[in-house]
């Protein structure tokens, strides 16, 4: 049964099966109650209008922010612009536009919205699932040249504004996290220094960088084996050899042409293999091809671990806020406490002789490092550290310059190991980096009036 | 048996008188006898005198290559020689003179060279690195080269081969002997010597012909051949004469095209390069071929008009091919007419002749290596060939000499080396209409 409403205020309603949709001709038109609603229709053919209300609406907090959002099918608006709402709708169809409506909603309010919202990454996360939850689809980038990496995300990228890089990287850390996944689509190069996508690729001179370089075609003279660039050859409209000064009429018979060679006419360096650049119009940055960003670029769907992330939320977020990071290859941080107590109290008992120790180090060069070359540093470390380790000790790597072991029935002056292990890690670190400062170790024989707590923090 | 052969033996060759022995062995004592005992024992003896002398004309030469430090540019033209060219930058780098640029043409390579020199080039172990898409053979690939050299003198390598720390500073200090040298060739030595027979016996004869036969020819004014595996040239000069014309032979065709310039050409034996020689005969015999056929392709058609008095006549010129035509060719063919003059007058002495044959030369070959150690720089490493030394009669003897007789009959009379896929038969063709 459809009812159309026009009531005195303008608001305007589509009503089915006890579902009401808004119906907003202008951004004036959205009430402050729109949240009530089952979904909004939008009927403009003023993009400018449409951006107001998918910005006003798309920009809220939680699940408030995924209402069901239609447009008429009857205008016509950019891609970028539509993909932020649930598609065009035929306004005539409201049967039609309600049972989409209340498909969302229903999925929607299976979500449960978390407590820290207010945290930004958190809020982007949930955002992204509950879309891919209550919408059931992909989320498809598409390319657009409005957008600084090349590719235009639905909702994020309205969420992000202009911050495209932060999009892919909240999209790599739910993959990494498993809570969604991706089908390839594309790789993009951007920019070294601003990560833009808009970049004139060209062939420079190896020698000077310069741009002003001109290919020429290599004669190869089949009679005397003279072989130079064309220009030799020429005299005035007819080709001659320089060599034996026979004139070259057809090519395959008396001539060919094997390669091209460039030559630069800002230092007049010949050369054939041109280096290729890749020029920033955004930010005027000059790369090299292997000095561009390379990111990729997929098709995301939520996993049935983001889908039980979004739906036992709070659960998570307990486990996860008194948990912490597990070592990368070793044991978390509260196992490792654990069976230093477990130690300590063997120790008391028996009286055997156990290690309890730190390795730390400092170094301003990786400070800079992204989080995923401080992890692959720490891996790397705690490798090394680990060769050196028996069976029965322990290993807890807290950051990339923080590392605890536990030797069981070891004492640290007559352990050999632990010198080598300093000495591998100092290696590691000088090789590589400059300004290291030493790698401090500090052991500590377990003695039962010992705190671990306590130890693990004077360490 | 053998003590009835034995005494018999003996018996006659005590009998014959040293007229007879002269008459049959005419051959040997001509020619053979002359020319690799007598002639390199007296040059091995004025070494020995002006020694001295010698190695402060070298020193003086040296310094100036120093105070000099000229720019050389190496040039490496090849087809599917990648998998040698890391090794060879390599053995390059350990070089004591330095100031060089590294030029590498490949010619059309079909394998995995144009990747390899490429990375090369980026990685900064060649300087230039030229790609043709197409073959045009190697005198195109050497003239492409020398085309993008900037340097004042061209040494040209092959890619295969590797060098002593000091080749390159001692191919380059005769240019700073005599203003009017315009090429120096390198002493190219085999490698690979102790791989086979085949290599064994090359070694043997590199020794002879290269390193102590070139030295010889240098001396007296007529070394005719600067391999290509290690020669290097005044880039005026070689710019001056249009570089390289085609092959196959094209390095000993510059040689007497320089030298046709009025340049003098010569021999250093300090710079030494080892490269690894066919190690079956199968290949052997068509590099010697390709190599024999362009004796008569060039010594004898391209190059005819060194042998008669013109504007441009030179002596030594003259002398140098002429040796070449006259111990290549005109030997190669009064052998033929040896073996006929033995066969037909003295067939019922045949069971002593051969044996004598053999032992004149058995005897020359030892006498020989014994003045090859003289002269070599590597003797002692060099003492391993000795037993080998006892085939060499039947290989320079008798398996060089007949392919060396299918080579110039099949050049003189059907002019096959125009046909040799070692050229690309473009060229080849044009070549041969242009009667080149």
């Amino acid at each position: 049964m459809l009812n159309v409403l026009r009531n005195n205020e303008t608001k305007q309603t589509l009503t089915a099966q006890g579902h009401e949709l808004l119906v907003v001709y202008r951004t004036s038109d959205l009430p402050k109650d729109w949240a009530q609603y089952a979904g909004i229709v939008v009927n403009t053919d003023s993009e400018k209008t449409l951006l107001e209300i998918v910005k006003k609406v798309r920009c809220e907090q939680g699940t408030l922010s995924l209402i069901p959002l239609f447009v008429n099918e009857l205008h016509t608006f950019q891609e970028e612009l539509l993909s932020h709402t649930d598609g065009k709708v035929h306004i005539a169809q409201v049967d039609t536009i309600v049972k989409k409506a209340i498909k969302i909603n229903k999925r929607l309010g299976q979500i449960i919205t978390p407590l820290n919202l207010s945290v930004y990454e958190v809020q982007i996360q949930f955002k992204t699932l509950a879309f891919l939850y209550s919408r059931k689809r992909l989320l498809t980038p598409f390319t657009s040249r409005k957008s600084k990496i090349g590719y235009y995300f639905p909702m994020l990228s309205l969420w992000n504004g202009d911050d495209s890089l932060g999009i892919l990287k909240a999209l790599e850390t739910m993959q990494h996290g498993g809570l969604i996944t991706s089908t390839f689509k594309d790789h993009v190069h951007l920019c070294k220094n601003c990560s833009g996508n808009y970049l004139n690729f060209k062939e420079i001179c190896p020698s000077c960088h310069d741009a002003d370089i001109q290919a020429r075609d290599m004669i190869h003279h089949f009679v005397c084996a003279h072989v130079a660039p064309e220009d030799d050859f020429k005299k005035g409209d007819h080709l001659s050899c320089p060599k034996c000064d026979k004139k070259l009429r057809h090519i395959g018979i008396d001539y060919d042409k094997p390669s091209a060679i460039f030559l630069c006419n800002s230092c007049t360096n010949e050369f054939q293999n041109p280096q290729i650049q890749a020029a920033c119009f955004d930010c005027e940055k000059e790369n090299s091809l292997s000095e561009l960003l390379q990111k990729t670029i997929g098709e995301y769907s939520i996993t049935a671990k983001g889908e039980q992330w979004l739906l036992n939320y709070h659960t998570s977020l307990k486990e996860e806020k008194h948990s912490h990071p597990a070592s990368l290859k070793g044991i978390s941080f509260p196992i490792f406490k654990l069976m230093a107590r477990q130690e300590l109290k063997r120790v008391a008992a028996t009286g055997t002789q156990s290690t309890l120790g730190s390795i730390a180090f400092q170094n301003d060069e990786i400070e800079f490092f992204n989080s995923d070359m401080k992890a692959a540093i720490q891996a790397e470390m705690e490798k090394i550290i680990q060769s050196y380790l028996t069976d029965v000790d322990l290993l807890y790597s807290e950051a990339y310059n923080k590392f605890y072991f536990l030797l069981p029935d070891t004492l640290a002056s007559n352990c050999e190991r632990l010198e080598q292990i300093r000495y591998n890690l100092s290696k590691l670190l000088t090789d590589n980096l400059t300004d290291t400062m030493p790698v401090v170790m500090h052991t500590h024989q377990l003695k039962k009036e010992d705190e671990i707590d306590l130890l693990l923090n004077t360490l | 048996m053998l003590e009835q052969i034995i005494p018999e033996y003996l018996n006659y060759w005590s009998a014959v008188g040293l007229q007879k022995f002269i008459r049959v062995f005419w051959y040997f004592v001509l020619f053979e006898f002359t020319r690799y005992i007598m002639i390199d024992y007296v040059v091995y003896t004025i070494f020995t005198l002006t020694r001295k002398k010698r190695k402060a004309r070298f020193e003086k030469a040296r310094q100036a290559l120093f105070n000099e430090n000229p720019f050389v540019s190496i040039i490496i033209p090849g087809k599917n020689e990648g998998k040698h060219l890391y090794k060879l930058t390599k053995s390059l780098a350990e070089q004591t003179f330095t100031n060089f640029e590294l030029i590498i043409v490949d010619d059309g390579s079909d394998d995995d060279t144009p990747t390899i020199g490429k990375n090369l080039e980026k990685l900064g172990l060649i300087d230039m690195f030229i790609r043709n898409e197409m073959r045009g053979g190697k005198a195109s690939a050497a003239n492409l080269a020398l085309r993008f050299s900037k340097g004042k003198y061209i040494v040209h390598l092959d890619a295969d081969c590797s060098f002593d720390r000091d080749a390159i500073e001692n191919i380059l200090i005769p240019f700073f002997m005599d203003n009017r040298i315009a090429a120096v060739g390198g002493n190219v030595k085999v490698r690979n010597y102790k791989e086979s027979l085949c290599t064994k016996l090359q070694a043997i004869e590199y020794l002879k012909t290269v390193s102590v036969g070139r030295i010889v020819t240098s001396y007296l004014g007529i070394y005719k051949i600067i391999s290509g595996a290690f020669g290097a040239f005044k880039k005026e000069a070689t710019d001056a004469i249009g570089g390289w014309d085609i092959g196959p032979g094209l390095d000993g065709d510059i040689t007497v095209k320089i030298r046709k310039s009025g340049y003098k050409v010569y021999f250093e034996p300090s710079a030494v390069c080892l490269t690894n020689a066919p190690s079956k005969f199968k290949i052997l015999t068509k590099q010697r071929l390709r190599w024999d056929k362009s004796i008569i392709r060039f010594r004898l058609r391209k190059h005819k008009d060194v042998y008669f008095p013109n504007a441009n006549f030179n002596w030594a010129t003259f002398f140098s091919l002429s040796e070449n035509v006259f111990y290549n060719v005109i030997l190669d063919i009064l052998w033929w007419i040896y073996i006929i003059d033995i066969c037909f007058n003295y067939s019922g002495s045949l069971q002593f002749i051969i044996p004598m044959n053999f032992t004149l030369y058995f005897v020359m070959n030892y006498v020989q290596m014994l003045s090859i150690s003289f002269f070599s720089e590597r003797s002692k490493e060099e003492r391993f060939l000795w037993p080998y030394v006892i085939f060499m009669t039947l290989y320079t003897g008798t398996y060089l000499r007949i392919v060396r007789t299918c080579a110039y009959y099949k050049e003189f009379f059907f002019k096959r080396s125009f046909e040799d896929p070692w050229n690309p038969y473009k060229s080849s063709v044009q070549a041969k209409r242009a009667g080149l």
